[in-house]
């Protein structure tokens, strides 16, 4: 009944050495199938040549076995031929080049400079239509989605990575549902079947959902899983995180590739105790066996993936940081997330060769709170004041917005203006608003609560070293890093949002709180505040605290 | 939050608010309640009232609640006598300290008053008297919570997508030194609310 045909195998090679001269080793990537690996340690491209750990054979569906004493990997062909590979030492690692690899094992790969991404792309090996079935074989592991339009009803089978040997072509079946195969290159890394039918039909995947052997049940009387629309071999809703790649760019910045198989829904946070940056992508599904990913970056050591956080189901990827980083997210795509992780700015160099503009809140006749015969303005001169002196002793140049008892405008919005202001004027590097909180209820809260700039993460990770530092210092109660936005969506802190360099705005501690006043007064706990804020900016600065306490 | 317009509601759905008002007036009048002082005893009787087929506009006044950890703003719903005006009965509500308490607190500042208050192309206008920044006495979130619950509270009618606080009639720059609020504040009910704190 059913035809069977094959396509002769591909075994093009493409040597990526030319033009490429580099003195060390230097991270590569590797995408196979149209997803990017995750490797331990990472593939390097060295001298123009791509290695990668023996690992890679996994990927490329391969059987293999080891030999360490000789520094040699036999790999098992499709044919059940053996062919061995000697590894190459690079660092403290056996790596297997690239390109005897793909010699080997078939495809077509490509390099891409820039990003330092080597492709490979998956070879059609067959084409095949036995039974009901339609059966393609691929020289290496590949994604597929399938597609179904009725009249004239046709399955088209898209294979991400692949890439046909040969020109378009077609294969007669004459099967009772299917009348013929066609081949082609739907894009530049997609291959294209397209079955042309006689009649509706349904069809199963029975095949994983990435695979070097795709094999889809199809004929009339079984249902299609959604039909006449695109549908995609794994359960549409889940997305699937299959790696981690990290792009070492500068000492300064790292790109970090979260790989997933559809679009994922992300949050993001800062943690501060272990500093790291966590991705949360909720409901999404760990599809890779790789969890730790070293990266040895300045800024970024290691990726972790995790199946779940908060107790619910999701992928967690946690990047521990060496210190406070500020992040953007370049990319959120079918691809996965992109995200940079950089010095923040005002960060680098030492304390000592810092411009901070502190600015104690309020003033004259804005007194702020009062409460226990106490004014705001006061308590917030006190503790600038102290600080002010502590970093100056540091050798840290400071401007205080005000150093008596009177705000900068007599117009409540002016004045909001000129404090953040004075941080332009001065060149400084960082801005530090001082306030004290109350709510005014009968049983007020108690702690410290840090307001950063909520759309600059270089205000975050400053909120955050800085927070950490006084919650630890003070023995305060943490009462969070908030965004300002959380406040007043749009237009958050006045003093924040008219700012030009990362600021932050603290909330010492609630005057309407007994205990907390009592400690707001105290020279004491003043010194105390004055020199924990003063680690969390050396934190920040200098990514390391300098013991001052 | 829904918005809630008695008006529209039928005689039918009216003659079973009543009943309901009258029954949650005298559950909540044994508690201690929100209630309005009723006047002239006109619901008092509840078997003559029910004839009488007269609805009770409501009011959403947003207020201060506590919760185990944290505080958030919520909406209480109030009856206003009828025929008064509802955005000015909202706000009169808002200014009503006395009234808030337990869990619930009112967050205008004490003895403020509404000097005046005018809707004008989608804008509410609303003028306070001094009191409202002379008897603030917070921080930055307290500020936060203070401005939303006017524009929440404002933002429930239809006609209302932004609100203008006026304090004596000038523009209010800041009402604690933290936010800039010189220019209308778009209502925007996912903030401040439960969960956000």
């Amino acid at each position: 009944m059913g035809l069977k045909q094959s396509l002769a195998p591909v075994l093009a090679l493409v040597l990526f050495s030319a033009g490429l001269v580099s003195a060390a080793p230097r991270n590569a990537h590797i995408v196979i199938g149209g997803r990017e690996l995750v490797l331990a340690p990472l593939s390097v491209v060295d001298d123009g040549a791509v290695y990668a750990p023996v690992q890679v054979l996994d990927y490329l569906g391969c059987a293999y076995r080891t030999d360490e004493e000789k520094h040699t990997v036999t790999i098992v062909t499709a044919n059940l031929a053996e062919k061995t590979v000697r590894t190459v030492a690079l660092g403290e690692h056996e790596m297997l080049p690239m390109n005897k690899v793909i010699e080997i094992v078939g495809g077509t790969t490509s390099w891409n400079e820039f990003t330092r991404t080597l492709t490979i792309l998956a070879g059609v090996k067959s084409v095949e239509f036995v039974e009901g079935r339609l059966i393609i074989s691929l020289s290496t592991p590949s994604a597929f989605k399938i597609k179904y339009w009725p009249n004239p009803d046709r399955l088209a089978v898209d294979i991400s990575g692949a890439k046909l040997a040969t020109a378009a072509s077609e294969i007669s079946i004459g099967s009772e549902d299917v009348q013929r195969a066609r081949l082609g290159q739907f894009d530049e890394q997609t291959a294209r079947v397209v079955l042309d039918l006689s009649r509706r039909v349904g069809y199963r995947v029975l095949s994983e959902a990435i695979t070097n052997r795709i094999e889809i049940e199809i004929r009339a009387g079984i249902p299609q899983p959604k039909p006449a629309q695109a549908s995609t071999a794994a359960a549409p809703t889940a997305v699937s995180v299959t790696g981690v790649t990290a792009d070492i760019m500068e000492d300064d910045r790292a790109r970090i590739h979260i790989a997933t198989d559809g679009r994922p829904s992300t949050s993001f946070q800062l943690l501060r105790s272990p500093i790291c940056l966590c991705v949360d992508m909720p409901r999404a599904k760990l599809a890779t066996k790789v969890t730790d990913v070293p990266v040895g970056h300045p800024l970024v050591e290691r990726v972790r993936l995790g199946d779940q956080f908060d107790s619910k189901p999701g992928v967690r990827a946690v990047m521990d940081l060496t210190r406070y980083a500020a992040y953007s997210v370049i990319s959120t795509d079918d691809t996965g997330v992109v995200l940079e992780v950089r010095m923040p700015e005002g960060a680098g160099g030492l304390l000592r060769d810092k411009t901070i503009v502190i600015d104690p809140g309020h003033g004259g006749p804005q007194r702020g709170a009062s409460y226990g015969g106490v004014s705001e303005k006061t308590l917030n001169l006190q503790l600038s004041k102290r600080l002010a002196r502590r970093l100056e002793e540091e050798g840290a140049r400071v401007i205080l917005t005000r150093d008596g008892d009177y705000n900068l405008d007599p117009t409540p919005g002016e004045d909001l203006r000129k404090r953040p202001a004075l941080a332009t004027e001065h060149g400084a590097d960082l801005f530090i608003s001082i306030h004290c909180n109350a709510l005014g209820v009968r049983t007020p809260p108690s702690g410290t609560e840090t307001y950063y700039l909520y759309n600059k993460s270089d205000s975050l990770a400053l909120a955050s070293a800085v927070h950490e530092a006084v919650i630890k210092g003070t023995g305060m109660t943490c009462r969070k890093v908030r965004p300002d936005s959380q406040l007043f969506k749009g237009r958050g802190l006045a003093v924040l949002r008219n700012s030009t360099v990362p600021a932050i705005l603290i909330e010492t501690g609630y005057m309407d709180n007994k205990a907390d006043l009592a400690r707001l007064v105290k020279p004491e706990f003043q010194e105390k505040f004055a020199a924990a804020v003063v680690d969390g900016l050396r934190m920040y600065i200098e990514g390391k605290t300098g013991g001052s306490q | 939050m829904r918005r809630r317009n008695s008006r529209a509601k039928g005689i039918a759905i009216g003659v079973v608010l009543l009943v309901i008002a009258v029954a949650a007036g005298a559950f909540l009048a044994s508690r201690g309640s929100l209630e309005r002082p009723q006047v002239g005893g006109e619901t008092t009787e509840p078997a003559d009232n029910v004839v009488r087929q007269k609805t009770y506009p409501r009011v959403e006044v947003y207020v201060l609640k506590t919760s185990d950890s944290d505080v958030y703003l919520a909406p209480e719903t109030v009856k206003v006598k009828p025929g008064t005006d509802r955005h000015e009965a909202a706000v009169l509500e808002l200014l009503e300290t006395s009234r808030w308490e337990g869990e619930s607190k009112n967050l205008i500042p004490q003895g403020t008053k509404l000097l005046s208050l005018d809707v004008q192309d989608g804008v509410a206008v609303v003028n306070f008297s001094r009191e409202f920044v002379d008897n603030f006495n917070g921080g930055a979130r307290l500020e936060a919570l203070t401005i939303h619950s006017v524009v929440h509270t404002l933002a429930q009618f239809e006609d209302v997508q932004s609100v203008r606080i006026l304090v004596e009639g000038e523009k209010l720059g800041t009402l604690g030194g933290h936010l800039d609020t010189s220019e209308p504040i778009a209502a925007d009910h996912t903030l401040l609310l439960e969960g956000n704190g």
